[in-house]
């Protein structure tokens, strides 16, 4: 630990078995509010991703894609109903079980970065690379996003999409089993978006974790292996992609 | 939500902003509350003590002019009567007695003062607390005063065993009561009262002229005069008619040992009434302005969209100083409340020292609308230099999040000293550096408020350290024992025969006037032998002074105040005998710490008096389990007036000592932590409104809770750390200013020695209020929204 101040540690959560799929979601409700007040985000959701792919969640703004995204890192718990990340039930862990899970297993990349703003490009890779078990390099995570040459850099000298490929580099960099993406081009322009996309894409391919990718843009869906659409709080539809695109060909 | 219709939409902003930060508000109105408790408060002790004295001294018909003489018969005092401007006169027979007190072993001091046996004497009137008057023709009745019958259990009808002019007498308490002369009593060695070693006894006249030999006679004349008399002038004449008389002078109220102590108090709290509000209230304004700043800051959107509806800077300007004049009213209004409260309970500890007979608490509407004046304005003044930065700004830009500061360029980057920090560390010292005035105000505001505890309650350790060098370097003697009157040196060998003494230093004692120039001062000229080791005048490094040979070696505060040096010759009157009139050079200058005298060889004093060998008692080391046997044997050697124990006396010293200043260390903990709390728990709270976004991020990354408060502590933590020093050196300042200007200097000059204890403590507090500050933070921390902030932008 930095400064020698070391956190009280909730018991690490088992989810050892990599055959088990990557999350298993069964019949997951989640009700902000209550009464007159009462907003169903999810209405009982249940469906497997499996491991290493690529999925993207498509739908209208309400339609509950962020709050299942938040619930499976961990964010969230569910009003009702049980979630697995492989063998370890999510729906079972407090809040500092909670946190462990976050930290040792998923990397998050947000619509609007969330960066550090007094921390360099290099210096919020090892933010998080500080406090992960098995982390690659920062320099090396940098790389992987082509951003070894602005590691010296603050967030406030990058551009929009330097500073999404650093939130990249900082969410791959401990080797998450899981990336949850929650609009990472909403803030991009096209050209810059599909750099992007590239970064998340060569993540999935060469480093097999499993990738959920928030959207409204339907082309986006066409890199996936795995599309769900959402609606009123149900999943309306999962297709399978059995020949995703590249981001390259992607534009809008 | 509160019901606030009907008010100007800016209004009810300005009310449900109140309610949404009220736990900051809450801070910093205490800060304001407790400049105006320590304003409120030492004036209330001032004016509470002043009106008392005036009531009691109106009550009791105080005397203005004192004379005291040997033998004088009763028809001067008529003719003192008929001096110019003369308007009540009371002669009287003032003698001294040995009591011997059960359960007492040692013997007691009574200062007996003559009393008409028929009622009331015209001036110096007594005010009976219980009892009645003495029966005429019953030579043994006394009233007593209130402090000694206390000490001591004594109720009207109970007996007392008293030795006068030699002989056994048992007296009788009929009454218990206080004069207005007696306010504040010390024996003859002392400087604090020692209620169970010294008492008044009101004893009837008649009975006092036969038990002293004074018939038709008085040795004592109190006079009191018509508004407008100068009473140099009636001195001056009192002085003519009584030198037959073996008189030592008469002396102006002014003089008089009780009003003189009351006075210096007084003109104590006058500075202290004016110099530590006025530091508190310097401090509030800066650490307002500090506060407020940040407050402002965090509202700078919301004046940018104020403007940018068409709001002016006035309208602006004026519902941010409403906003401050709510915070500052409620502050006032706690710190009248808590001036008043704190007020009347110094009062009645303070009161304590002295013997009045009624406590008349007083309150100055006028000191309620200076405050109150005063805490507006220096709150105004903190709000509108807070709020004028945001109204220089265009709407537009104002309602952007402020431009990110530069990061990076601070002298621990510059150093590569950042390197050895981890990236938690990083963002926390990151944090601190981009703002970099506003850190070191901040940390300024902290030193301040741990200032105050320093500079006010050093006077605890300093005196400590004072009596410490004065009673294990200057005064080693065991007792000291007086006798009754000057003696050849042969009664050394008297005191040296008393059970349990081993060691005997002789020493002589005379009360005289001291002049030079056109300066006089009243004091006593202290004999001792060349080699005297017991008791031996020391310099500031405590190393022994040479008496010189010839002449004098004055206390520096009495040199200043004659202005006199070495090599000056001064005139001086001895107040006793034959009145001699002495000339002597000064030839050294002590700078001691206590009490304010003329040191010179016994030999030098005894020949420039014209007497042979005399000596008017002696220091002794005594064999301490022996004590109780040379108490009783002093009862019976009539020679003896007074026997003082060191360590009673240092004893006594340290009680008093304590008790004030643990009442000050509470008082001004409280001051001072709650001017550190009210800082750290706003820039806290700012800082977590500004960082919520950054913090909350880091725990969707996976940092627990504990971690990412370490970055908010960290930063409150470094605040703290780097006003630590800023606190000693402030406070060492303030108590400069304390010892040079708000200190009486005559009974004792306090060192200017601040000690460990004093600064842990103040440690202590600061460290203290910022966890407490920390704490209060650190529960909102595990409130943050981890959602919100994925979604919004900054």
């Amino acid at each position: 630990m930095p400064l020698g101040l070391t956190a009280r540690r909730a018991a690490r959560p088992d989810a050892s078995d990599p055959a088990a799929p990557a999350f298993r979601c069964e019949e997951v409700t989640k009700t902000y509010g209550a009464g007159e007040a009462e907003v169903r985000a999810l209405r009982g959701i249940s469906l497997v991703i499996p491991n290493g792919e690529m999925v993207v969640l498509l739908g209208a703004s309400g339609s509950g894609k962020s709050t299942l995204l938040n619930i499976l890192g961990g964010l969230d718990h569910p009003t009702a109903g049980r979630v697995w990340f492989r063998n370890q039930e999510l729906t079972a862990l407090d809040d500092g079980r909670l946190t462990v899970y976050r930290r040792d297993h998923v990397g998050f990349v947000f619509q609007f970065y969330n960066l550090v703003p007094s921390l360099t490009a290099w210096e919020n890779v090892a933010l998080v690379t500080e406090i992960a078990r098995t982390p690659m390099p920062p320099a090396d995570a940098l790389a992987l996003v082509g951003l070894d040459a602005r590691q010296d850099h603050l967030p406030a000298q990058l551009s929009g999409g330097e500073q999404q490929r650093v939130a990249i580099a900082r969410a791959i960099a401990k080797r998450p089993e899981v990336l949850l993406c929650d609009e990472p081009t909403g803030a991009l322009d096209s050209k810059t978006g599909v750099r992007v996309l590239e970064a998340l894409a060569a993540v999935n391919r060469d480093l097999g974790t499993t990738t959920l990718v928030i959207t409204h843009n339907a082309d986006i869906a066409r890199m996936a292996d795995r599309v769900i659409r959402f609606a009123d709080g149900h999943v309306r539809e999962v297709a399978t992609n059995a020949d995703p695109i590249r981001p390259t060909e992607i534009t809008w | 939500m509160v019901t606030v219709r009907g008010l100007h939409p800016l209004d009810r902003k300005l009310w449900r902003d109140l309610v949404r930060i009220r736990s900051q508000a809450a801070a910093t109105a205490a800060i304001i509350a407790i400049a105006v408790t320590a304003l409120v408060m030492s004036t209330t002790l001032l004016l509470s003590l002043e009106e008392t004295r005036t009531a009691f001294y109106e009550r009791g018909r105080m005397a203005d002019v004192f004379a005291t003489a040997v033998r004088v018969p009763e028809r001067i005092a008529g003719e003192i009567a008929r001096i110019d401007g003369m308007r009540q006169i009371q002669s009287r027979i003032v003698e001294r007695a040995t009591l011997d007190m059960p359960g007492l072993a040692a013997p007691a001091s009574g200062h007996l003062v003559s009393i008409p046996e028929t009622g009331q004497p015209t001036l110096n009137r007594i005010v009976l607390r219980e009892g009645g008057w003495i029966t005429p023709g019953r030579a043994d009745d006394v009233i007593v005063s209130a402090a000694f019958a206390d000490a001591h259990g004594l109720v009207p009808g109970d007996p007392v065993f008293a030795t006068l002019d030699g002989v056994r007498r048992t007296l009788r308490v009929t009454g218990i009561g206080r004069s207005p002369e007696f306010v504040y009593t010390v024996s003859g060695s002392g400087f604090l009262p020692d209620d169970q070693r010294f008492g008044v006894l009101w004893m009837g006249r008649e009975a006092m002229e036969a038990a002293f030999d004074l018939d038709g006679a008085f040795n004592d004349i109190v006079v009191s005069l018509s508004p407008g008399t100068d009473s140099n002038r009636v001195i001056e004449v009192i002085d003519r008619l009584l030198d037959p008389y073996g008189s030592v002078g008469a002396i102006d109220r002014s003089d008089q040992s009780s009003h003189a102590f009351l006075q210096s108090e007084i003109d104590g709290l006058v500075a202290t009434a004016t110099v530590l509000p006025t530091v508190l209230i310097a401090i509030a304004a800066f650490v307002l302005n500090v506060i407020l700043t940040r407050i402002v800051d965090t509202e700078r959107e919301q004046i940018g969209l104020l403007k940018a509806f068409g709001y002016g800077n006035l309208a602006i300007a004026s519902h941010y100083w409403k906003l401050v004049m709510v915070i500052s009213l409620a502050g006032t209004l706690v710190g009248f409340a808590g001036g008043i409260w704190a007020g009347y309970g110094v009062t009645r500890l303070y009161i304590r020292f002295f013997e009045f007979p009624a406590l008349v608490l007083t309150l100055d509407p006028s000191v309620f609308l200076v405050t109150a004046a005063t805490a507006a304005a220096t709150a105004s003044l903190g709000a509108l230099m807070a709020v004028r930065r945001c109204l220089a700004l265009s709407p537009a830009e104002a309602m952007r999040p402020p431009a990110p500061g530069v990061y990076g360029r601070s002298v621990i980057d510059r150093l590569g000293l950042i390197r050895r920090v981890g990236q938690l560390g990083r963002v926390m010292i990151r944090q601190l550096t981009i703002k970099p005035a506003r850190s070191l105000l901040t940390a300024l505001g902290i030193a301040l408020g741990g200032s105050l505890y320093i500079g006010t309650t050093f006077t605890g350790g300093a005196a400590n350290w004072m009596l410490d060098i004065q009673f294990s370097f200057s005064e080693r003697q065991d007792v000291t024992l007086q006798f009754v009157d000057e003696r050849a040196y042969g009664a050394i060998d008297l005191a040296r025969a008393l059970p349990g003494v081993l060691t005997v230093e002789p020493f002589r004692i005379v009360p005289v006037e001291l002049s030079y120039g056109h300066r006089t001062e009243r004091t006593v000229l202290q004999g001792l032998l060349a080699d005297a080791h017991l008791v031996h005048p020391l310099d500031r490094q405590q190393r022994p002074i040479d008496i010189p040979p010839a002449g004098l070696a004055l206390s520096a505060h009495l040199a200043d105040t004659l202005e006199v040096g070495p090599g000056d010759l001064l005139t001086i009157r001895v107040l006793e005998g034959r009145q001699a009139t002495l000339t002597l050079p000064a030839t050294a200058v002590v700078d001691d710490y206590v009490g304010s005298m003329a040191t010179l060889r016994l030999e030098t004093l005894n020949r420039a008096m014209g007497d042979g060998p005399v000596i008017t008692g002696v220091y002794a080391l005594v064999d301490a389990d022996r004590l109780d046997a040379l108490f009783a044997a002093v009862k019976d050697t009539p020679q003896i007036s007074d026997v003082v124990e060191l360590d009673r006396t240092v004893e006594a010293t340290q009680e008093m000592l304590d008790r004030t200043i643990s009442v000050y260390r509470v008082l001004f903990s409280l001051f001072s932590g709650t001017i550190v709390f009210g800082i750290l728990y706003n820039a806290a709270r700012v800082t977590l409104s500004e960082q919520g976004r950054e913090l909350a991020s880091l725990r969707v990354l996976g940092f627990t809770k504990g971690e990412v408060a370490i970055i908010l502590l960290g930063q409150l933590a470094i605040l703290t750390v780097i006003a630590l020093p800023g606190a000693a050196l402030f406070g060492n300042l303030l108590a400069y200013v304390i010892v040079t200007y708000a200190m009486d200097p005559e009974l004792f000059r306090l060192p200017f020695v601040i000690t460990r204890g004093t600064y842990g403590e103040a440690a202590l507090v600061m460290v203290g209020s910022a966890v407490l500050a920390g704490w209060l933070v650190r529960r909102r921390i595990g409130t943050l929204s981890l959602i919100d902030v994925l979604k919004t932008r900054e």
